[in-house]
Protein backbone atom coordinates (compact mmCIF):
# COMPACT_ATOMS: atom_id res chain seq x y z
CA UNK A 1 0.00 0.00 0.00
CA UNK A 2 1.29 3.40 -0.94
CA UNK A 3 2.43 5.64 1.85
CA UNK A 4 -0.03 8.51 2.08
CA UNK A 5 0.61 9.84 5.56
CA UNK A 6 3.44 9.61 8.07
CA UNK A 7 1.02 8.85 10.87
CA UNK A 8 -2.62 7.73 11.11
CA UNK A 9 -4.31 8.55 14.39
CA UNK A 10 -7.53 6.65 15.00
CA UNK A 11 -9.79 8.73 17.22
CA UNK A 12 -9.80 12.42 18.11
CA UNK A 13 -10.52 12.29 21.83
CA UNK A 14 -7.88 13.35 24.37
CA UNK A 15 -5.26 10.87 23.09
CA UNK A 16 -6.03 11.29 19.39
CA UNK A 17 -6.27 15.07 19.33
CA UNK A 18 -3.09 15.45 21.40
CA UNK A 19 -1.28 12.96 19.13
CA UNK A 20 -2.48 14.90 16.07
CA UNK A 21 -1.41 18.21 17.54
CA UNK A 22 2.01 16.99 18.71
CA UNK A 23 2.72 15.19 15.42
CA UNK A 24 1.71 18.20 13.30
CA UNK A 25 3.93 20.45 15.40
CA UNK A 26 6.81 18.07 14.76
CA UNK A 27 6.18 18.40 11.03
CA UNK A 28 4.66 14.96 10.41
CA UNK A 29 1.92 14.50 7.83
CA UNK A 30 -0.79 13.26 10.16
CA UNK A 31 -4.41 12.17 9.65
CA UNK A 32 -6.94 11.93 12.49
CA UNK A 33 -9.94 9.68 11.88
CA UNK A 34 -13.08 10.33 13.95
CA UNK A 35 -16.23 8.19 13.81
CA UNK A 36 -18.52 10.97 15.09
CA UNK A 37 -19.72 13.90 12.99
CA UNK A 38 -17.60 16.15 15.12
CA UNK A 39 -14.88 15.46 17.74
CA UNK A 40 -16.31 15.31 21.26
CA UNK A 41 -19.76 14.08 20.19
CA UNK A 42 -19.12 10.64 21.67
CA UNK A 43 -17.29 11.77 24.78
CA UNK A 44 -19.17 11.62 27.99
CA UNK A 45 -17.11 12.05 31.11
CA UNK A 46 -18.28 15.58 31.70
CA UNK A 47 -15.71 15.93 33.57
CA UNK A 48 -12.84 16.96 35.65
CA UNK A 49 -9.53 17.32 33.93
CA UNK A 50 -6.40 16.81 35.95
CA UNK A 51 -3.52 18.69 34.41
CA UNK A 52 0.07 17.97 33.71
CA UNK A 53 2.06 20.99 34.88
CA UNK A 54 3.62 21.45 31.43
CA UNK A 55 0.18 21.88 29.82
CA UNK A 56 -1.33 24.13 32.47
CA UNK A 57 -0.85 27.43 30.63
CA UNK A 58 -2.18 26.21 27.30
CA UNK A 59 -5.18 24.41 28.79
CA UNK A 60 -6.45 27.43 30.69
CA UNK A 61 -7.25 28.96 27.30
CA UNK A 62 -9.76 26.16 26.62
CA UNK A 63 -13.55 26.07 27.17
CA UNK A 64 -13.50 25.73 30.96
CA UNK A 65 -16.68 25.33 32.97
CA UNK A 66 -15.25 25.94 36.44
CA UNK A 67 -12.00 25.82 38.31
CA UNK A 68 -11.80 23.45 41.25
CA UNK A 69 -10.23 24.57 44.52
CA UNK A 70 -11.06 21.63 46.74
CA UNK A 71 -12.20 18.05 46.91
CA UNK A 72 -14.98 16.77 49.16
CA UNK A 73 -14.70 13.14 50.21
CA UNK A 74 -18.01 11.79 51.48
CA UNK A 75 -18.70 8.52 53.25
CA UNK A 76 -22.16 7.05 53.65
CA UNK A 77 -22.73 4.27 56.16
CA UNK A 78 -26.08 2.82 57.24
CA UNK A 79 -26.41 5.13 60.24
CA UNK A 80 -24.23 8.11 59.47
CA UNK A 81 -22.73 10.36 56.85
CA UNK A 82 -19.35 12.10 56.88
CA UNK A 83 -17.90 14.68 54.53
CA UNK A 84 -14.28 15.87 54.63
CA UNK A 85 -13.13 18.83 52.55
CA UNK A 86 -9.56 19.12 51.26
CA UNK A 87 -8.32 22.40 49.78
CA UNK A 88 -6.08 21.57 46.82
CA UNK A 89 -3.75 24.54 47.47
CA UNK A 90 -2.05 24.24 44.10
CA UNK A 91 -0.82 20.69 44.71
CA UNK A 92 -3.02 19.48 41.90
CA UNK A 93 -4.75 21.43 39.16
CA UNK A 94 -8.28 20.41 38.26
CA UNK A 95 -10.77 22.01 35.92
CA UNK A 96 -14.34 21.04 35.20
CA UNK A 97 -15.11 20.95 31.49
CA UNK A 98 -17.72 19.59 29.13
CA UNK A 99 -15.91 17.04 27.03
CA UNK A 100 -18.08 17.86 24.00
CA UNK A 101 -16.66 21.39 24.00
CA UNK A 102 -13.24 20.48 25.31
CA UNK A 103 -12.39 17.67 22.88
CA UNK A 104 -13.60 19.82 19.99
CA UNK A 105 -11.25 22.58 21.12
CA UNK A 106 -8.22 20.28 21.41
CA UNK A 107 -8.96 18.73 18.00
CA UNK A 108 -9.29 22.25 16.57
CA UNK A 109 -5.84 23.01 18.01
CA UNK A 110 -4.51 19.95 16.20
CA UNK A 111 -6.06 21.06 12.92
CA UNK A 112 -4.64 24.56 13.35
CA UNK A 113 -1.21 22.97 13.92
CA UNK A 114 -1.55 21.26 10.54
CA UNK A 115 -3.17 17.89 11.25
CA UNK A 116 -5.82 16.63 8.85
CA UNK A 117 -9.16 15.60 10.40
CA UNK A 118 -11.61 13.24 8.72
CA UNK A 119 -14.92 12.90 10.58
CA UNK A 120 -17.91 10.50 10.24
CA UNK A 121 -15.35 7.80 9.51
CA UNK A 122 -15.34 4.56 11.46
CA UNK A 123 -12.19 2.48 11.23
CA UNK A 124 -13.24 -1.13 10.72
CA UNK A 125 -9.89 -2.87 10.81
CA UNK A 126 -6.13 -2.50 10.54
CA UNK A 127 -4.34 -3.49 7.34
CA UNK A 128 -1.38 -5.83 7.81
CA UNK A 129 1.26 -7.01 5.36
CA UNK A 130 2.29 -10.66 4.94
CA UNK A 131 4.60 -10.37 7.97
CA UNK A 132 1.83 -9.07 10.22
CA UNK A 133 3.16 -5.50 10.26
CA UNK A 134 0.40 -2.88 10.52
CA UNK A 135 0.50 -0.78 7.35
CA UNK A 136 -2.61 1.34 7.80
CA UNK A 137 -6.34 1.07 8.30
CA UNK A 138 -9.51 0.31 6.40
CA UNK A 139 -12.68 2.35 7.05
CA UNK A 140 -16.27 1.09 7.25
CA UNK A 141 -16.79 2.36 3.71
CA UNK A 142 -13.93 0.16 2.52
CA UNK A 143 -11.39 2.95 2.01
CA UNK A 144 -7.79 1.91 2.69
CA UNK A 145 -5.38 4.48 4.10
CA UNK A 146 -1.68 3.79 4.51
CA UNK A 147 1.04 5.08 6.85
CA UNK A 148 4.19 3.60 8.40
CA UNK A 149 2.70 4.01 11.89
CA UNK A 150 -0.88 3.81 13.15
CA UNK A 151 -1.82 5.07 16.61
CA UNK A 152 -4.85 3.47 18.26
CA UNK A 153 -6.43 6.32 20.22
CA UNK A 154 -9.90 4.85 19.92
CA UNK A 155 -10.82 4.43 23.54
CA UNK A 156 -11.73 1.64 25.93
CA UNK A 157 -13.38 -0.49 23.21
CA UNK A 158 -10.40 0.08 20.88
CA UNK A 159 -10.78 -1.65 17.54
CA UNK A 160 -7.12 -0.97 16.70
CA UNK A 161 -5.70 -2.48 19.91
CA UNK A 162 -7.81 -5.61 19.49
CA UNK A 163 -7.39 -6.06 15.73
CA UNK A 164 -3.66 -5.39 15.87
CA UNK A 165 -3.41 -8.12 18.50
CA UNK A 166 -2.28 -5.94 21.41
CA UNK A 167 -5.05 -7.18 23.71
CA UNK A 168 -8.36 -9.04 23.86
CA UNK A 169 -11.49 -7.72 25.51
CA UNK A 170 -11.03 -6.56 29.11
CA UNK A 171 -11.85 -8.97 31.92
CA UNK A 172 -14.92 -7.93 33.93
CA UNK A 173 -12.89 -6.88 36.98
CA UNK A 174 -10.65 -4.70 34.80
CA UNK A 175 -13.35 -2.24 33.79
CA UNK A 176 -15.85 0.04 35.48
CA UNK A 177 -19.22 0.89 33.96
CA UNK A 178 -20.07 4.53 34.59
CA UNK A 179 -23.53 6.07 34.26
CA UNK A 180 -24.01 9.81 34.48
CA UNK A 181 -26.85 12.33 34.60
CA UNK A 182 -26.48 15.99 33.73
CA UNK A 183 -28.62 18.41 35.75
CA UNK A 184 -29.18 22.09 35.03
CA UNK A 185 -28.81 24.12 38.24
CA UNK A 186 -28.43 27.84 38.86
CA UNK A 187 -24.86 29.11 39.44
CA UNK A 188 -25.89 30.58 42.81
CA UNK A 189 -27.16 27.22 44.03
CA UNK A 190 -24.04 25.48 42.75
CA UNK A 191 -21.78 27.92 44.59
CA UNK A 192 -23.92 27.63 47.70
CA UNK A 193 -23.81 23.83 47.73
CA UNK A 194 -20.27 23.14 46.52
CA UNK A 195 -18.10 25.53 48.51
CA UNK A 196 -18.22 28.41 46.02
CA UNK A 197 -15.61 31.14 46.29
CA UNK A 198 -15.99 34.75 45.17
CA UNK A 199 -14.21 33.96 41.91
CA UNK A 200 -16.66 31.12 41.18
CA UNK A 201 -14.30 28.29 42.04
CA UNK A 202 -15.97 25.27 43.65
CA UNK A 203 -15.26 21.84 45.16
CA UNK A 204 -16.02 18.54 43.48
CA UNK A 205 -17.35 15.62 45.45
CA UNK A 206 -16.45 11.94 45.68
CA UNK A 207 -18.74 9.60 47.61
CA UNK A 208 -17.81 6.21 48.99
CA UNK A 209 -20.26 3.80 50.57
CA UNK A 210 -20.82 0.10 51.15
CA UNK A 211 -24.55 0.81 50.91
CA UNK A 212 -24.87 1.55 47.22
CA UNK A 213 -21.42 0.83 45.90
CA UNK A 214 -20.79 -2.53 44.34
CA UNK A 215 -17.26 -3.70 45.05
CA UNK A 216 -14.60 -1.53 46.64
CA UNK A 217 -13.37 -0.17 43.32
CA UNK A 218 -16.62 1.70 42.93
CA UNK A 219 -17.43 5.29 43.84
CA UNK A 220 -19.85 8.07 42.93
CA UNK A 221 -19.10 11.69 42.09
CA UNK A 222 -20.68 15.09 41.57
CA UNK A 223 -18.84 17.57 39.35
CA UNK A 224 -20.16 21.15 39.42
CA UNK A 225 -20.10 22.97 36.08
CA UNK A 226 -21.04 26.59 35.33
CA UNK A 227 -24.82 26.15 35.26
CA UNK A 228 -25.14 22.42 35.73
CA UNK A 229 -23.85 19.46 37.70
CA UNK A 230 -22.75 16.00 36.56
CA UNK A 231 -23.84 13.17 38.87
CA UNK A 232 -22.33 9.78 38.18
CA UNK A 233 -21.33 6.42 39.56
CA UNK A 234 -18.84 3.83 38.41
CA UNK A 235 -19.41 0.17 39.23
CA UNK A 236 -17.30 -2.92 38.58
CA UNK A 237 -19.15 -5.46 36.37
CA UNK A 238 -17.66 -8.48 38.17
CA UNK A 239 -19.16 -7.25 41.45
CA UNK A 240 -22.62 -6.02 40.48
CA UNK A 241 -25.94 -7.86 40.50
CA UNK A 242 -28.12 -5.05 39.11
CA UNK A 243 -27.95 -2.59 36.23
CA UNK A 244 -25.50 0.31 36.89
CA UNK A 245 -28.58 2.57 36.84
CA UNK A 246 -29.83 0.85 40.01
CA UNK A 247 -26.73 1.93 41.95
CA UNK A 248 -26.84 5.47 40.60
CA UNK A 249 -30.51 5.72 41.55
CA UNK A 250 -29.65 4.52 45.07
CA UNK A 251 -26.99 7.20 45.28
CA UNK A 252 -29.13 10.05 43.93
CA UNK A 253 -32.13 9.20 46.14
CA UNK A 254 -30.07 8.87 49.34
CA UNK A 255 -31.17 11.45 51.97
CA UNK A 256 -27.58 12.75 52.20
CA UNK A 257 -27.37 13.39 48.45
CA UNK A 258 -30.87 14.70 47.70
CA UNK A 259 -30.19 18.23 49.06
CA UNK A 260 -27.40 18.70 46.48
CA UNK A 261 -29.81 17.89 43.64
CA UNK A 262 -32.83 19.84 44.94
CA UNK A 263 -34.39 22.02 42.24
CA UNK A 264 -32.03 20.65 39.57
CA UNK A 265 -33.44 19.85 36.13
CA UNK A 266 -32.42 16.55 34.56
CA UNK A 267 -31.15 17.09 31.00
CA UNK A 268 -29.45 13.97 29.79
CA UNK A 269 -27.95 10.61 30.62
CA UNK A 270 -24.74 9.07 29.36
CA UNK A 271 -22.76 5.93 29.99
CA UNK A 272 -19.24 4.73 29.33
CA UNK A 273 -16.68 2.10 30.26
CA UNK A 274 -13.47 2.94 32.10
CA UNK A 275 -10.46 0.60 32.04
CA UNK A 276 -9.39 0.19 35.68
CA UNK A 277 -6.40 -1.05 37.55
CA UNK A 278 -3.34 0.65 36.14
CA UNK A 279 -1.42 -0.06 32.99
CA UNK A 280 0.93 -2.93 33.68
CA UNK A 281 -1.21 -6.04 33.33
CA UNK A 282 -0.87 -9.50 31.91
CA UNK A 283 -1.92 -9.91 28.31
CA UNK A 284 -1.93 -6.22 27.36
CA UNK A 285 0.68 -4.78 25.02
CA UNK A 286 0.87 -1.11 24.11
CA UNK A 287 2.85 -1.54 20.88
CA UNK A 288 3.29 -3.96 18.02
CA UNK A 289 4.83 -3.83 14.53
CA UNK A 290 3.81 -0.48 13.00
CA UNK A 291 1.27 0.34 15.68
CA UNK A 292 0.94 1.76 19.21
CA UNK A 293 -2.05 2.30 21.51
CA UNK A 294 -2.55 5.40 23.69
CA UNK A 295 -4.97 6.43 26.42
CA UNK A 296 -7.97 4.25 27.28
CA UNK A 297 -7.26 2.00 24.28
CA UNK A 298 -4.29 0.56 26.18
CA UNK A 299 -5.77 1.07 29.65
CA UNK A 300 -3.80 4.16 30.67
CA UNK A 301 -5.90 5.41 33.55
CA UNK A 302 -4.78 6.40 37.00
CA UNK A 303 -4.78 3.37 39.29
CA UNK A 304 -5.60 5.77 42.11
CA UNK A 305 -8.77 7.50 40.90
CA UNK A 306 -9.55 6.01 37.50
CA UNK A 307 -9.11 9.31 35.65
CA UNK A 308 -7.80 8.81 32.12
CA UNK A 309 -7.65 12.16 30.35
CA UNK A 310 -4.17 13.10 31.52
CA UNK A 311 -2.84 9.60 30.89
CA UNK A 312 -4.21 9.90 27.37
CA UNK A 313 -2.50 13.26 26.74
CA UNK A 314 0.79 12.08 28.16
CA UNK A 315 0.94 8.72 26.36
CA UNK A 316 -0.08 10.38 23.06
CA UNK A 317 2.88 12.77 23.41
CA UNK A 318 5.26 9.89 24.23
CA UNK A 319 3.96 7.76 21.34
CA UNK A 320 4.42 10.61 18.86
CA UNK A 321 8.01 11.12 20.11
CA UNK A 322 8.73 7.45 19.49
CA UNK A 323 6.88 7.48 16.15
CA UNK A 324 8.87 10.49 14.92
CA UNK A 325 12.18 8.75 15.65
CA UNK A 326 10.97 5.46 14.17
CA UNK A 327 9.73 7.10 10.96
CA UNK A 328 12.96 9.03 10.41
CA UNK A 329 15.05 5.89 11.05
CA UNK A 330 12.76 3.84 8.77
CA UNK A 331 12.41 1.07 11.36
CA UNK A 332 8.84 0.75 12.67
CA UNK A 333 9.21 -2.80 14.00
CA UNK A 334 7.99 -3.73 17.48
CA UNK A 335 11.58 -3.97 18.73
CA UNK A 336 12.09 -0.31 17.83
CA UNK A 337 8.68 0.84 19.11
CA UNK A 338 9.44 -0.76 22.48
CA UNK A 339 10.96 2.64 23.29
CA UNK A 340 7.33 3.72 23.92
CA UNK A 341 6.95 1.21 26.74
CA UNK A 342 10.35 2.16 28.15
CA UNK A 343 9.16 5.77 28.24
CA UNK A 344 5.76 5.31 29.90
CA UNK A 345 7.18 2.86 32.44
CA UNK A 346 9.30 5.74 33.74
CA UNK A 347 6.29 8.07 34.07
CA UNK A 348 4.67 8.89 37.40
CA UNK A 349 0.96 8.53 38.14
CA UNK A 350 -1.46 9.11 36.38
CA UNK A 351 0.41 7.50 33.50
CA UNK A 352 2.95 5.19 35.04
CA UNK A 353 2.57 1.85 36.72
CA UNK A 354 2.06 0.78 40.32
CA UNK A 355 5.07 2.49 41.86
CA UNK A 356 3.71 5.81 40.63
CA UNK A 357 0.41 5.04 42.31
CA UNK A 358 2.10 4.18 45.61
CA UNK A 359 3.91 7.50 45.55
CA UNK A 360 0.62 9.29 44.92
CA UNK A 361 -0.97 7.40 47.81
CA UNK A 362 1.81 8.38 50.18
CA UNK A 363 1.37 12.01 49.14
CA UNK A 364 -2.36 11.68 49.69
CA UNK A 365 -1.87 10.31 53.20
CA UNK A 366 0.51 13.12 54.07
CA UNK A 367 -1.93 15.62 52.59
CA UNK A 368 -4.82 14.11 54.61
CA UNK A 369 -2.86 14.61 57.82
CA UNK A 370 -1.67 18.14 56.97
CA UNK A 371 -5.00 19.41 55.74
CA UNK A 372 -7.37 18.01 58.30
CA UNK A 373 -5.34 19.17 61.29
CA UNK A 374 -5.89 18.21 64.90
CA UNK A 375 -8.91 20.41 65.54
CA UNK A 376 -10.93 19.25 62.54
CA UNK A 377 -9.88 15.71 63.19
CA UNK A 378 -11.17 15.95 66.76
CA UNK A 379 -14.45 17.48 65.62
CA UNK A 380 -14.94 14.79 63.02
CA UNK A 381 -13.98 12.19 65.58
CA UNK A 382 -16.76 13.30 67.91
CA UNK A 383 -19.17 13.75 65.05
CA UNK A 384 -18.93 10.70 62.87
CA UNK A 385 -16.76 7.95 64.34
CA UNK A 386 -17.65 5.35 61.76
CA UNK A 387 -17.26 7.67 58.82
CA UNK A 388 -13.93 8.98 60.06
CA UNK A 389 -12.41 5.61 60.85
CA UNK A 390 -14.37 3.62 58.33
CA UNK A 391 -13.83 6.19 55.58
CA UNK A 392 -10.05 5.87 55.34
CA UNK A 393 -10.36 2.10 55.74
CA UNK A 394 -12.80 2.09 52.90
CA UNK A 395 -10.50 4.32 50.85
CA UNK A 396 -7.62 1.93 51.51
CA UNK A 397 -9.67 -0.96 50.20
CA UNK A 398 -10.77 1.20 47.28
CA UNK A 399 -7.19 1.98 46.31
CA UNK A 400 -6.05 -1.60 46.67
CA UNK A 401 -9.00 -2.67 44.51
CA UNK A 402 -7.76 -0.36 41.76
CA UNK A 403 -4.49 -2.20 41.74
CA UNK A 404 -6.00 -5.68 41.87
CA UNK A 405 -5.66 -6.59 38.19
CA UNK A 406 -1.95 -5.93 38.33
CA UNK A 407 -1.27 -7.78 41.58
CA UNK A 408 -0.18 -11.38 41.95
CA UNK A 409 -2.73 -13.94 43.20
CA UNK A 410 -1.45 -13.89 46.79
CA UNK A 411 -2.03 -10.14 47.10
CA UNK A 412 -5.52 -10.52 45.65
CA UNK A 413 -6.27 -13.20 48.24
CA UNK A 414 -5.18 -10.85 51.03
CA UNK A 415 -7.47 -8.14 49.63
CA UNK A 416 -10.51 -10.40 49.69
CA UNK A 417 -9.67 -11.88 53.11
CA UNK A 418 -9.45 -8.37 54.53
CA UNK A 419 -13.07 -7.62 53.57
CA UNK A 420 -14.71 -9.41 56.54
CA UNK A 421 -12.14 -7.76 58.82
CA UNK A 422 -13.15 -4.32 57.54
CA UNK A 423 -16.81 -5.23 58.02
CA UNK A 424 -16.10 -6.46 61.55
CA UNK A 425 -14.26 -3.26 62.42
CA UNK A 426 -17.13 -1.15 61.11
CA UNK A 427 -19.72 -3.15 63.06
CA UNK A 428 -17.73 -2.65 66.28
CA UNK A 429 -17.55 1.13 65.82
CA UNK A 430 -19.78 3.07 68.23
CA UNK A 431 -22.90 4.61 66.69
CA UNK A 432 -23.28 8.33 66.60
CA UNK B 1 -35.03 -10.25 36.45
CA UNK B 2 -36.40 -8.78 33.24
CA UNK B 3 -39.23 -7.26 35.29
CA UNK B 4 -36.69 -5.13 37.17
CA UNK B 5 -37.47 -1.43 36.69
CA UNK B 6 -33.78 -0.75 36.05
CA UNK B 7 -33.25 -2.99 33.03
CA UNK B 8 -34.49 -3.90 29.59
CA UNK B 9 -37.65 -2.23 28.27
CA UNK B 10 -38.42 -0.61 31.65
CA UNK B 11 -35.07 1.15 31.63
CA UNK B 12 -35.59 2.22 28.02
CA UNK B 13 -38.87 3.89 29.01
CA UNK B 14 -37.27 5.53 32.04
CA UNK B 15 -34.47 7.15 30.07
CA UNK B 16 -36.46 7.94 26.91
CA UNK B 17 -35.68 11.36 25.48
CA UNK B 18 -32.53 11.84 27.56
CA UNK B 19 -30.07 11.14 24.74
CA UNK B 20 -29.72 12.48 21.21
CA UNK B 21 -29.31 9.65 18.74
CA UNK B 22 -29.08 9.64 14.95
CA UNK B 23 -29.98 6.02 14.15
CA UNK B 24 -27.96 4.45 11.36
CA UNK B 25 -29.40 2.01 8.86
CA UNK B 26 -27.36 -1.01 9.84
CA UNK B 27 -27.78 -2.98 13.07
CA UNK B 28 -24.26 -2.90 14.46
CA UNK B 29 -24.63 -5.28 17.42
CA UNK B 30 -25.94 -8.81 17.07
CA UNK B 31 -26.41 -11.72 19.45
CA UNK B 32 -25.48 -15.07 17.93
CA UNK B 33 -28.47 -17.27 18.89
CA UNK B 34 -26.37 -20.42 18.53
CA UNK B 35 -23.85 -19.21 21.10
CA UNK B 36 -26.27 -17.41 23.50
CA UNK B 37 -26.83 -19.48 26.66
CA UNK B 38 -29.75 -17.35 27.87
CA UNK B 39 -27.99 -16.08 31.03
CA UNK B 40 -29.60 -12.61 30.62
CA UNK B 41 -26.49 -10.75 31.83
CA UNK B 42 -26.64 -8.37 28.85
CA UNK B 43 -30.34 -7.74 29.50
CA UNK B 44 -29.65 -7.05 33.14
CA UNK B 45 -26.57 -4.83 32.76
CA UNK B 46 -26.99 -2.88 29.49
CA UNK B 47 -27.07 0.82 30.56
CA UNK B 48 -29.51 1.64 27.76
CA UNK B 49 -31.76 -1.42 28.18
CA UNK B 50 -31.06 -2.46 24.59
CA UNK B 51 -31.47 -6.21 25.07
CA UNK B 52 -34.61 -8.30 25.45
CA UNK B 53 -35.21 -12.01 25.86
CA UNK B 54 -37.08 -13.77 23.08
CA UNK B 55 -37.69 -17.51 23.43
CA UNK B 56 -34.82 -17.99 25.82
CA UNK B 57 -32.25 -16.01 23.80
CA UNK B 58 -31.09 -12.39 24.11
CA UNK B 59 -31.96 -10.10 21.20
CA UNK B 60 -30.49 -6.64 20.56
CA UNK B 61 -33.08 -3.87 20.08
CA UNK B 62 -30.83 -0.88 20.50
CA UNK B 63 -30.66 0.92 17.16
CA UNK B 64 -32.47 3.96 18.62
CA UNK B 65 -31.20 3.83 22.18
CA UNK B 66 -27.71 2.26 22.23
CA UNK B 67 -25.16 4.36 24.14
CA UNK B 68 -22.17 2.54 22.57
CA UNK B 69 -20.83 1.55 25.99
CA UNK B 70 -19.51 -1.95 25.29
CA UNK B 71 -20.56 -3.44 28.63
CA UNK B 72 -22.65 -6.19 26.91
CA UNK B 73 -19.83 -8.00 25.12
CA UNK B 74 -17.56 -7.67 28.14
CA UNK B 75 -20.03 -9.40 30.49
CA UNK B 76 -21.15 -12.06 28.00
CA UNK B 77 -19.66 -15.31 29.34
CA UNK B 78 -19.87 -17.14 26.00
CA UNK B 79 -18.79 -14.31 23.64
CA UNK B 80 -22.12 -14.50 21.80
CA UNK B 81 -22.28 -10.74 21.15
CA UNK B 82 -20.82 -9.51 17.88
CA UNK B 83 -20.10 -5.95 18.90
CA UNK B 84 -19.21 -2.98 16.77
CA UNK B 85 -19.66 0.76 16.68
CA UNK B 86 -22.42 2.23 14.50
CA UNK B 87 -21.27 3.42 11.07
CA UNK B 88 -19.40 6.72 10.92
CA UNK B 89 -21.52 9.82 11.57
CA UNK B 90 -24.44 7.92 13.19
CA UNK B 91 -25.37 6.89 16.73
CA UNK B 92 -25.18 9.02 19.83
CA UNK B 93 -24.13 12.67 19.76
CA UNK B 94 -23.97 13.80 23.35
CA UNK B 95 -24.72 17.34 24.46
CA UNK B 96 -23.96 18.75 27.91
CA UNK B 97 -21.55 15.96 28.59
Amino acid sequence: MAKEYDLIVVGSGPAGAMAGKTAAEKGLKVLMLERAKSPGDKNTSGSSVFFLKELWGWMREGPIQREIWGADFGFIFDDEVGLVRFPLKGRHQFLDVYRNDWDKWVAQNAVEAGAELKTSTLVADVVKDENGVVKGVVTDKGERIGAPITLGCDGVNSIIARRAGMRGKWRTHEIAAAVKYDYALSPEKIEDRFGGQEDGRVCFQFWFSPEWSAGEGSYAWIFPNKESISVAIGVIPSDIVHNPEYYLDKFMTHPAIKPYLKGAQRRNRTSHLIPMGGVVRPGVKTYTDGCMACGDAAGFVSPVHGGGIMGAYRTAMLAVDVATDAISSGDVSASNLKAYEDKWLKEAEPVGPVQGASKEMLEFTKWFYEEVGLETWGRLLMGFPKAVFGGPLYLARFFSAQLLPTLPKIARAIHWVSKPLVDLFLSLMPKR
Amino acid sequence: MSEDEFCGTNLRKKIKGLTEIVPGKKEFIRVDPDKCNGCELCVRFCPSGSFEMESGKAVWKGIEVCLEVGLCYHVCPVDAIEWNYPEGGTGIAFKHS
